[in-house]
């Protein structure tokens, strides 16, 4: 890892959940601390434990609402159709449950949809397409930077979308993962589990010398990111957080800053047993006495798990938690929990003015990730 | 895919393109395969049960009977690409929504290639980062391109590359599994 801090600007940025298009809808959203989740109309749920979800109304179309996200995260970034042109893409989505019903799914690819949308934008090419994971869209962010500090791009647009869909909704409630009482309560006492949210989202990431050079607006600074494996188990993470805490460990490493400059926390927090007892044990890890002090939430527990868009989604919100000068609530909270020992945003909206804020994903395999921004 | 003494000398010419070492290489099927492994908790398919034996015979070139030397497994990353996916996996699932009968809660972690990754990566002690790409093009190039800008990236001192794909057509399973890692090894510090 090199010595010096990597000079990345995150110049347009757009997303979609359950609280509609746009920065904005997201920051009414959040910050009104009423969690997006209803009853899912979008298919037929009845036959399933649990039937909310935070979903958009009506049955929108991924590839169609990516696309609408790049153009708005390229519009902010003020990029030329000549910048579009010179510039890849890193896509992270599902699988499309459309494939898996054509006569012949062999014959698409994973891939298909970040062809589409690269070309619908203008974009250069899909360099990538990140999937199924919830650590896919923050794997495509990191991967992004790492592009850029190797020299092999100055820019680099990522999108990345689920939208609550029937074969996701099966798997989840077969594997028992959904809130029965149709809450996501992460980190709190007597949680019950995840519950499913739309979520699109493209950011523009750019090098800082390429964003000064075009004057193009710098919305935040991605200081640092990491990524670290568990190599503890095919679907639970590792029960003290190891993998979690070499990630941000990583992040703040590459950053060149003490994780003790991190004033805010949005955390994976899924709501499951698993996945928050290990992410407090990771923070505590990770951040020593400080984890007394640094804010946390996990906003799914307003938007909802939005699988491989989390990394994009979160990221917004964290850009958002910066810019505003407020951190968003942990919705749901019943009450603390001994295995969750964190010093949790909760109630109302926290007025704060952190220099440093870390965003945490983690996914199945034990695959984790850490990116850390700082304000503009 | 890289089987055969000409595939493994093109592997090793890619890698090394991308100032990449080849440490170790296996695939599924070898010579005398026939019926794909089985793989306990996974069923259906036979994506991650692929991988994961292309994974081990891979590995066990480099560790014998593992795990991983710690001061290397430590830094390894994991990459699965795949250009279909596990699409019997998908297909299963999509066919009991479609009949209105619940989905087999077994499904719901092997859905995630991740998952079979976290097996391979216990057993092997590989604790670096865990990616998966669907790919769009050559499948080892995108491999061996997403684990050179791992290790450059410096979270990662090695990548062990997993390429799947399931049958379709007259096209049968296949995995290979390639252990890689920077052409000098010790150059980076991470």
């Amino acid at each position: 890892m090199g010595t010096d801090p990597p000079r990345i600007a995150l110049t347009g940025l757009s997303v979609l959940t359950a609280y509609g298009r746009g920065m904005g809808a997201l920051a009414d959203g959040v910050y009104s601390g009423d969690p997006a989740f209803g009853p899912v109309t979008r298919f037929p749920v009845s036959r399933y434990r649990v039937g909310v979800a935070a979903a958009l109304p009506g049955d929108p179309v991924l590839e169609d609402e990516l696309v609408g996200a790049v153009g708005e995260a390229c519009g902010e970034a003020g990029l030329t159709d000549a910048d579009r042109a010179a510039t890849p893409l890193l896509l992270a989505r599902h699988a499309d449950p459309a494939v898996a019903r054509l006569p012949e799914p062999g014959l698409a690819t994973a891939a298909d949809t970040g062809v589409a949308v690269a070309r619908r934008s203008g974009l250069l090419r899909a360099e990538r397409t990140y999937n199924p994971a919830c650590v896919a869209a923050s794997n495509a962010v990191a991967t992004a930077a790492a592009m850029i500090v190797a020299g092999r791009a100055e820019r680099v647009v990522v999108a990345a979308g689920y939208l609550v869909d029937a074969d996701n909704f099966a798997l989840f409630d077969a594997g028992r993962a959904l809130a029965a009482d149709g809450q996501l309560r992460s980190f709190s006492a007597g949680r019950k589990g995840l519950l499913l949210g739309d979520g699109v989202g493209a950011v523009v990431v750019e090098s800082l010398a390429s964003a000064e050079r075009r004057g193009a607006p710098v919305l935040a600074h991605l200081a640092g990111w990491g990524r670290a494996g568990d190599a503890y188990h095919v679907c639970q993470p590792h029960p003290e957080g190891i993998g979690m805490a070499r990630a941000m460990a990583s992040a703040a490493r590459r950053a060149g800053v003490p994780l003790t400059s991190v004033g805010y926390v949005n955390a994976h927090g899924t709501g499951t047993r698993y996945n928050d007892s290990a992410e407090a044990a990771a923070v505590n890890r990770a951040f020593g006495e400080h984890a007394e002090n640094v804010p946390v939430s996990s906003t799914k527990s307003l938007h909802g798990h939005t699988l491989e868009a989390s990394g994009l989604v979160e990221l917004a919100v964290t850009v958002l938690a910066l810019q505003r000068g407020k951190l968003p609530v942990n919705a749901g909270y019943l009450g603390p929990d001994e295995q969750c020992r964190l010093n949790l945003v909760t109630g109302e909206p926290l007025d704060a003015q952190p220099e440093y804020a870390m965003s945490l994903n983690a996914a199945f395999g034990g695959a984790n990730t850490a990116l850390l921004v700082r304000a503009a | 895919m890289a089987d055969g003494a000409g595939g493994l000398a093109a592997v090793g010419g890619l890698a090394a393109g991308r100032g990449l070492t080849v440490l170790a290489e296996a695939a599924w099927p070898g010579a005398g395969d026939s019926a794909p492994p089985s793989l306990a908790g996974f069923v259906v398919s036979s994506f991650s049960p692929i991988a994961a034996e292309a994974a081990d015979r891979c590995l066990a070139q480099r560790y014998g009977s593992g795990p991983a030397d710690p001061a290397e497994g430590t830094g390894t990353a994991v990459v699965v690409v795949s250009t279909r996916g596990d699409l019997a996996t998908a297909v299963a699932v999509a066919d009991s929504v479609e009949a209105g009968r619940p989905a087999s809660p077994l499904l719901f972690f092997q859905s995630v290639p991740n998952a079979v990754v976290g097996y391979v990566a216990r057993k092997w002690g590989l604790a670096g980062p865990v990616v998966c790409v669907g790919a769009s093009g050559d499948p080892m190039a995108e491999g061996l391109d997403e684990a050179q800008l791992l290790i450059e990236d410096g979270d990662a001192t090695a990548a062990l590359i997993l390429l799947v794909e399931p049958a379709a057509g007259a096209v049968p399973d296949s995995a290979t599994a390639l252990l890689v890692t920077a052409r000098f090894e010790g150059d980076h510090d991470d």
